[in-house]
């Protein structure tokens, strides 16, 4: 069967599997490249023609060939941009769209079938939201749709469809079964990252250098607290901290890479007894290729498990030991009144009073001496400075237009509007150069209820502030864009900017706020996928041991071997249910099973079979048997059953009673005393 | 060698657990099952998606292993519980002349109120190839055509049926001994048919004793009229062809004998069979003689069969 050939003109699974690669290049949009996308879409459109037909030429093999060379060259070209990951991907899909233009034999098909399985699991990597989920589970359904009619080509569509569906429904209940109770392992090895799903915050910052900020809507994190929400004041998840600076250029310093690399390898353990008002809080990050947590001050991971994914930083950033490649769950534990003191060896005040070498920013330069003559309390000339913004007339805006000579001047005492790089770049350099040490925490701000006890935050929600030690010994968070745009920082970015959002697109989520029913609907919608999130991405080893103390009360190696068993009994179980043939279901038919009682009673006592003759037959082979009474009792009774089985207008409720009523009575005779036959006719010669 | 040892011990297993009958239901007795190369590599992918999953921490990933460790397990049940709804019955073998192909006609048929279905391939034991009957296409009767060599009665050999459906995953198969002997009859050797007539020998062991030679008439030649009584002294006259007759009361007389014994037995019986055959045909009586035997002069097919049946089983065991 392997080799042989398969035809082309009409042939229904080719079809099938055509489309299901199509849609599955198209879900898989995110890493494929557009002429790899488009070399898909060709190969199944010139399947639909061949579908419709025939084979009118041979596709030579020598074509093929020069077109698998070509797309591997400029595979290997387009590669530099992107990730191993992508690259891999690209090859499978480009592979897959030229053996499906010479797809000829049921080998190739089974081939092909294969890769399309993977590359749904592939898709799975990149993306998964429920609706994409959905939509893939419908391509499984149609590439096993696409097996069955391999194998039964045949067989009627319908009949094929249901059992598709059924051997999904089927599947179902036992894969998820296994799903729960499967161990989940920890990663084996480290996989390759995509460099193009990098997305959200930058390691680097340069104020200057951005003109108009584009928002973007997608979420970051959806953050669940056992306890109450914490205010929106307090509401600053903290990222990345920036320390080095430029000039121009405020980016993560060197030595903090380089302690967080080492990180990697020391082993962390858990503070036993957390000191303090610690609150609980759960993290879904959305997967966003990049090693940094989003937590707020000051956090720790709160179990084992999270504890060996997740770095504490010196600088109060946290990180992640593997890149976030696809939706995790973090479970942290905060406590707002923490303080963050100062490292003991003077690291921190070193590298937060360090200023670019270059004589950038004359202007607040002097600005920092005048202040620092006036103010001799640290804390006072903090305030001044932030008085600065308030009483000089700052405004927030997107579209500061760009300052990329002297960034901090031209902001300070010329533009005077910006936004919160604009402000934190400028507060942190001026700090600086009055001696007090200070540096730019970039994260993210706000965020959206989306329940009682859950926020999810959005791109837009980037926010970037000024951590400062006014006193040289513990860090304190200063925002100097609240102090233009309070709004900000009370209602979230959305209120703020409802002046300035005309532009954005009709349907995007920052509109929704404008119209109740879109809102209302992007909040359901919100809400099944955080549903989602938290009950079937983040199911982790964690939640599932918790979930076997929760039936099984104290894990011992004997009851966990009776639970082992018990499932495999309950699928054992489902199998049966599926399988075992259903007795009952032969006598559906209610006259069938009259006729056949009286026939299988009447075997018994006479010793005739009915075997396949018709009921007239068997009435004719009866008559020597059976006495005068009884017989013209089942003669009744066949003609009544005949005009029920082969009359149309028979079937008729009155005519069922009367044969139910027959049977009874002849039933009844033939039990009397078993006087209803008489001796063969034969023995009484 | 190690392979025919192989093969005659699966046989004798395969004589016991399933043994020859003309009708066949499939049960678990005689239902096998195994995972096809495709089925081993769904497995592979299976396990490449695992580990996917789990260095991804993608439960998605996960589930969708999961799910299709489940599809190929219900697969197993579905792909038995399709192929055991097949009854086969035999229908028999059509008999042949060595060297001409035979076709067994078996007929499918299903005992349950759903009919199998999907693609069933049959196939004969040891054979790489044969036929692939869709058992959605309503076709109760199956041909399976067998190549035969040489005369005589043998046993059918037994017959591979196998299925893929529903996913290819698993390969259903039985293999069916249907107890039905398969009768080939000798090869036909041409012989001039003047043997018949002049009571030449054939061969060394086959002698054609002819009766009577009485002349009786001449008559007008027809089409297919033997060359050999062609009137050829008259042709030559320039008359009509003619054709002589022979008053024939050959019942008893026209007599095949075949030495069972002989050197060139295999062309003496190829011979006779071939004259047999010729008789029958000219509606003249025969008898034949088989060493010892004789089968007393008669004519007709059945006569013709039995004949044909007792040349074909010479020398062997029946």
């Amino acid at each position: 069967m392997k080799g042989t050939g398969l035809p082309v003109k009409g042939h229904r699974a080719t079809l099938i599997l055509s489309i299901a690669m199509l849609v599955l290049t198209v879900v898989l949009n995110q890493p494929l490249m557009g002429w790899v996308m488009l070399m898909m879409t060709c190969a199944a459109v010139i399947r639909f023609y061949l579908f419709r037909a025939g084979q009118t030429q041979k596709l030579s093999q020598r074509l093929v060939n020069l077109l698998a060379v070509l797309a591997c060259i400029a595979l290997a070209w387009f590669s530099g941009q992107q990730g191993l990951l992508e690259i891999m991907v690209n090859l499978l899909v480009t592979g897959c769209a030229l053996k499906l233009l010479v797809l000829r034999r049921t080998k190739d098909f089974l081939q092909l079938t294969a890769c399309a399985f993977f590359l749904t699991g592939c898709a799975l990597i990149f993306e998964q939201a429920l609706s994409t989920a959905i939509v893939l589970s419908i391509i499984v359904l149609l590439l096993l749709l696409g097996l069955q009619q391999l194998y039964a080509p045949q067989l009627a569509f319908k009949k094929h469809l249901s059992a598709n569906v059924k051997l999904g429904l089927q599947a179902l209940p036992i894969a998820s079964l296994l799903f729960l109770i499967m161990p989940q392992l920890p990663p084996l090895w480290g996989m390759p990252a995509g460099k193009s799903t990098q997305t959200g915050l930058s390691e680097s910052m340069t104020p200057g250098d951005i003109a108009a900020l584009t928002q973007s809507t997608d979420r970051v994190f959806t953050a669940t607290f056992s306890q109450a929400l914490p205010p929106p004041q307090q509401r600053y998840w903290r990222a990345m901290v920036l320390e080095s600076f430029n000039g121009n250029t405020w980016t993560v310093s060197e030595y903090r890479k380089q302690q967080q690399l080492l990180s990697q390898f020391t082993t962390r353990t858990l503070e036993a007894e957390p000191q303090g008002n610690w609150a609980e809080y759960q993290l879904i990050i959305e997967p966003n290729a990049s090693k940094w947590l989003y937590a707020l001050d000051v956090s720790r991971p709160a179990d084992r498990a999270s504890l060996t994914k997740v770095i504490s930083n010196q600088d109060y950033s946290l990180s992640t030991v593997q890149p976030v490649m696809s939706k995790q769950l973090f479970d942290m534990q905060y406590n707002a009144d923490a303080k963050k003191p100062l490292a003991a060896n003077g690291i921190d005040t070193q590298l937060n009073l360090q200023l670019p070498v270059s004589g950038k920013n004359p202007r607040a330069k002097d600005w920092a001496q005048q202040l620092r003559h006036r103010y001799s309390d640290n804390n006072a000339l903090v305030d001044a400075i932030m008085r600065y913004f308030a009483d000089q007339n700052f405004s927030y805006t997107l579209t500061p237009g760009a300052m990329p000579e002297h960034p901090v001047d031209t902001f300070l005492f010329e533009r005077q509007a910006g936004f919160c790089a604009h402000y934190a770049s400028a507060m942190t350099y001026v700090l600086r150069e009055t001696g007090i040490p200070a540096r730019i925490v970039s994260g993210y701000q706000g965020g959206e209820a989306i329940t009682q006890n859950a926020l999810s935050v959005y791109q837009y929600d980037a926010h970037a502030w000024v951590e400062a030690a006014p006193d040289g010994k513990t860090w304190e968070r200063f925002d100097p864009t609240a102090m233009v745009a309070m709004s900000r920082l009370q209602y979230g970015f959305q209120q703020s900017m409802a002046d300035q959002h005309a532009d954005m697109p009709l349907f995007s989520r920052a509109r929704a706020r404008d119209s109740a029913l879109l809102g209302g609907l992007f909040a359901m919608i919100d809400t099944v996928n955080y549903q989602w999130s938290r009950w079937v991405l983040g199911f982790d080893n964690e939640r599932q041991q918790d979930m076997l103390t929760d039936i099984l009360g104290e894990k011992t190696t004997t009851k966990l071997a009776l639970f082992g068993l018990a499932v495999m009994l309950f699928i054992t179980g489902l199998l049966a249910l599926y399988f075992i043939p259903k007795p009952a279901a032969r006598y559906t038919d209610e006259i069938q099973r009259l006729y056949d009682s009286l026939s299988a009673r009447l075997h018994k006592l006479t010793g005739v079979e009915r075997a396949n003759l018709s009921a007239r037959q068997y009435l004719h082979l009866l008559a020597p048997h059976l006495d005068a009474q009884t017989f013209s009792l089942f003669e009744q009774f066949t003609q009544q059953y005949e005009k029920i089985r082969y009359v149309p207008s028979g079937q008729q409720r009155n005519h069922y009673a009367r044969l139910r009523s027959q049977h009874r009575i002849l039933m009844k005779q033939l039990k009397k005393g078993m006087g209803g036959f008489r001796p063969s006719p034969l023995t009484e010669e | 060698m190690f392979g025919r040892l192989r093969n005659r011990l699966l046989l004798r297993w395969l004589a016991a657990r399933i043994p020859g009958h003309r009708r066949h239901t499939l049960n678990m007795q005689s239902v096998f099952i195994m995972p096809t190369r495709f089925g081993v590599y769904f497995f592979v992918l299976c396990a490449a998606l695992f580990i996917l999953g789990t260095n991804y921490q993608n439960n998605l990933l996960l589930l969708l292993c999961y799910f299709f460790l489940s599809v190929s397990l219900v697969t197993i049940f579905t792909s038995y519980q399709n192929f055991a709804r097949l009854q086969i019955q035999a229908r028999g073998v059509n008999t042949v002349y060595a060297g001409d192909e035979a076709s067994f006609q078996i007929q499918l048929s299903s005992h349950s109120h759903q009919p199998p279905a999907g693609q069933l391939t049959i196939r004969w034991w040891g054979h790489k190839t044969g036929i692939v009957v869709d058992l959605d296409d309503s076709t109760e009767e199956v041909h399976l055509p067998r190549a035969t060599f040489r005369r005589g009665v043998f046993a059918l050999p037994r017959v591979t049926f196998s299925s893929l459906y529903p996913l290819g995953l698993f390969r259903c198969w039985t293999h069916l001994d249907f107890a039905q002997p398969m009768m080939v009859f000798p090869r036909l050797e041409p012989v001039g048919d003047h043997h018949v007539n002049f009571q030449q020998s054939v061969g060394k062991g086959t002698t054609l004793t002819s009766g009577q030679e009485d002349f009786d008439s001449l008559r007008a030649y027809r089409q297919g009229d033997p060359i050999a009584r062609i009137a050829w002294k008259s042709l030559a006259k320039g008359a009509a062809p003619a054709v002589k007759t022979f008053s024939e009361p050959a019942n008893f007389n026209t007599r095949l004998q075949v030495n069972p014994v002989s050197q060139t037995l295999e062309k003496d019986i190829s011979q006779t069979a071939y004259l047999v055959v010729e008789l029958t045909r000219r509606q003249q009586p025969f008898a034949l003689q088989i060493g010892p035997h004789t089968y007393a002069a008669a004519t007709g097919r059945a006569h013709r069969d039995k004949c044909l049946r007792a040349l074909s089983t010479i020398g062997t065991q029946v």
